[in-house]
């Protein structure tokens, strides 16, 4: 009888629903990332065992990520979800599972160069990570935006294009953060040693590429919503 | 014949009938196929003899040469089909056949039934394809704003269609096929659904297989809209007595439902590979079918 049920209820249940269901809670994991990233980068200077212990989560959490990609690509292989929109949701879940490898790749670096200072430095240090704080809680933003979008996407288009709007516009906001960072990091050239000057380009870029990935995340949700009728 | 004709007809429209339902997940392949086969019999002890009409018209008295004839015509242009990858009409071809055979021993008379086949099979898919427009219009406009709770009455009712599309399948085509041997109908009926149940398991196998291909990659709205269409106009034609493609039907569904969506870009290759079946599937059957009796009449 129970089997029964589930049978019944199996034909009413949407596999586009659930991926939803599965982004979100990656979605979830990538907020977690991104407010360890802000207590990384915040608590300035860092003992090494605190950056160490919030990395090592940052690490589970990526891991936890994969392994929620990892069901999602199972999900989508046994045709859950219509054959129309497959490439559509595995971007969407690779854009969300990108946010978490960021994090991941930005906790790490930061490990690095706490480990080992980068001498010649510190002042212009405090700035740049003035500036990296402000976008990754930007990302943050956009991330809690997106997560209710999630929510929202099934029942009120009209707020859903509102979110997403509001994702594009923080986008451009990091955009002109990190515009300046980067004049300010090539303005310092001098004063910056090569490995300096290395570890600020590399890690503004990430930080920023967060952002992108948050509203492609958006546009795609968009994209979904009207393929599958909306 | 005619059960080798029931198996060949159950398994290639096994796609048009479950493809959605077994290619989204909502039942197993083996269900699937249960449902279409369930689908096919019933309809095809209940209304199936209404499509006898089609060779009592136009073959009132035949002999076992022009029933292999007509078989054998049939037959030949679904393998060609195959072989050439054309998706051809088999009710199509099978209606040509008669019709070919009918006017090689010139008994060819039934005008006004023939004129009513014509006039359908040139509007139904003129008509389904504004309806598919309609609909999906109809949809856009007034349909619930929460997305989740249409598109999970769309993917069960899409279970309902698929039933009701194999239904009409087996009480037009198959029906149709049953009618030919006309001094044992009952018989033929119990061999074509017997061939119609092996054909589903043997060759549906290979059919969806290409699924992705096919009527599975719409979106809910519209495939659930042109299974809707196809079945409805096939059985408003079971009630007239008349031979009707399903697969010819769906896809005109398919067509208006992407018209109204906007669709921008249509594959034109496709398109015109159905209606080039449309026209060719009867006037092959016709040809063959007459050049036949002549031969081995």
């Amino acid at each position: 009888m129970n089997r029964v049920i589930r049978r019944v209820k199996g034909f009413f249940q949407l596999g586009e629903r659930d991926a939803f269901t599965r982004i979100d809670e990656l979605a979830s994991l990538g907020e977690e990332s991104l407010h360890l990233l802000v207590k990384i980068l915040t608590n300035s200077p860092n003992g090494l065992s605190d950056v160490e212990t919030c990395t090592n989560r940052i690490s589970l959490l990526e891991k936890q990520g994969d392994k929620i990609v990892q069901s999602l690509e199972e999900m989508f292989g046994k045709g859950s979800i219509s054959a129309l929109l497959m490439r559509e949701f595995e971007r969407l879940a690779d854009s969300v599972d990108g946010v978490l490898d960021r994090a991941h790749a930005l906790s790490r670096q930061i490990r690095r160069v706490t480990k080992k200072p980068l001498r010649e430095a510190k002042e212009f240090d405090a700035i740049i990570r003035k500036d990296q704080v402000r976008l990754i809680e930007i990302a943050l933003v956009q991330l809690q935006g997106l997560r209710k979008l999630f929510n929202t996407a099934g029942s009120d288009m009209k707020q859903s294009v509102e979110l997403a709007k509001q994702i594009e516009l923080l986008e451009e906001q990091g955009d002109d953060i990190k515009d300046n960072m980067l004049d300010e990091i090539y303005g310092s050239w001098e004063v910056l040693d090569y490995a300096s000057f290395h570890n600020y380009i590399e890690t503004t870029i990430e930080a920023d590429d967060i952002l992108d990935r948050c509203e492609d995340a958006s546009d795609l949700v968009i994209v979904i919503m009207k393929g599958l009728g909306a | 014949m005619a059960g080798l004709l029931g198996a060949v007809v159950s398994g290639n429209n096994i796609s048009a009938c479950c493809g959605t339902i077994i290619g989204s997940g909502m039942v197993s392949r083996r269900s699937g196929i249960v449902i279409a086969i369930v689908g096919y019999l019933l309809g095809l002890s209940i209304e199936g003899p209404k499509l006898f009409r089609v060779r009592q018209a136009f073959l009132p008295t035949e002999t076992s040469t022009e029933i292999f004839s007509i078989l054998l015509a049939t037959l030949l242009i679904f393998i060609g089909g195959e072989l050439t990858r054309v998706p051809l009409s088999l009710s199509k071809a099978l209606t040509g056949t008669i019709l070919g055979v009918s006017f090689a021993i010139g008994t060819l008379q039934q005008t006004d039934y023939l004129v009513l086949i014509l006039i359908f099979w040139v509007s139904a898919p003129i008509v389904a394809t504004a309806l598919g427009m309609f609909f999906v219009r109809l949809d856009d406009r007034y349909s619930t704003r929460n997305l989740w709770v249409k598109l999970s009455l769309l993917k069960a009712g899409l279970v309902v269609m698929a039933f009701l599309s194999a239904y009409v399948t087996g009480s037009n085509a198959l029906g149709l096929i049953a009618g030919v041997p006309s001094d044992q109908p009952q018989i033929a009926t119990v061999v074509v659904g017997i061939g119609s149940v092996l054909g589903a398991f043997v060759l549906g196998r290979g059919a969806l297989r290409r699924l992705t291909e096919g009527i599975y990659s719409l979106r809910y709205p519209n495939a659930f809209y042109s299974q809707l269409l196809g079945a409805g106009t096939v059985e408003l034609a079971n009630q007239l007595g008349i031979p009707l493609s399903t697969t010819e039907t769906v896809s005109s569904g398919i067509i208006g439902s992407g018209l109204a969506s906007k669709m921008r870009v249509m594959n034109s290759r496709n398109v015109f590979l159905i209606i080039a079946s449309w026209i060719i599937s009867p006037a092959l059957g016709f040809l063959l079918g007459y050049g036949l009796t002549l031969v081995i009449g």
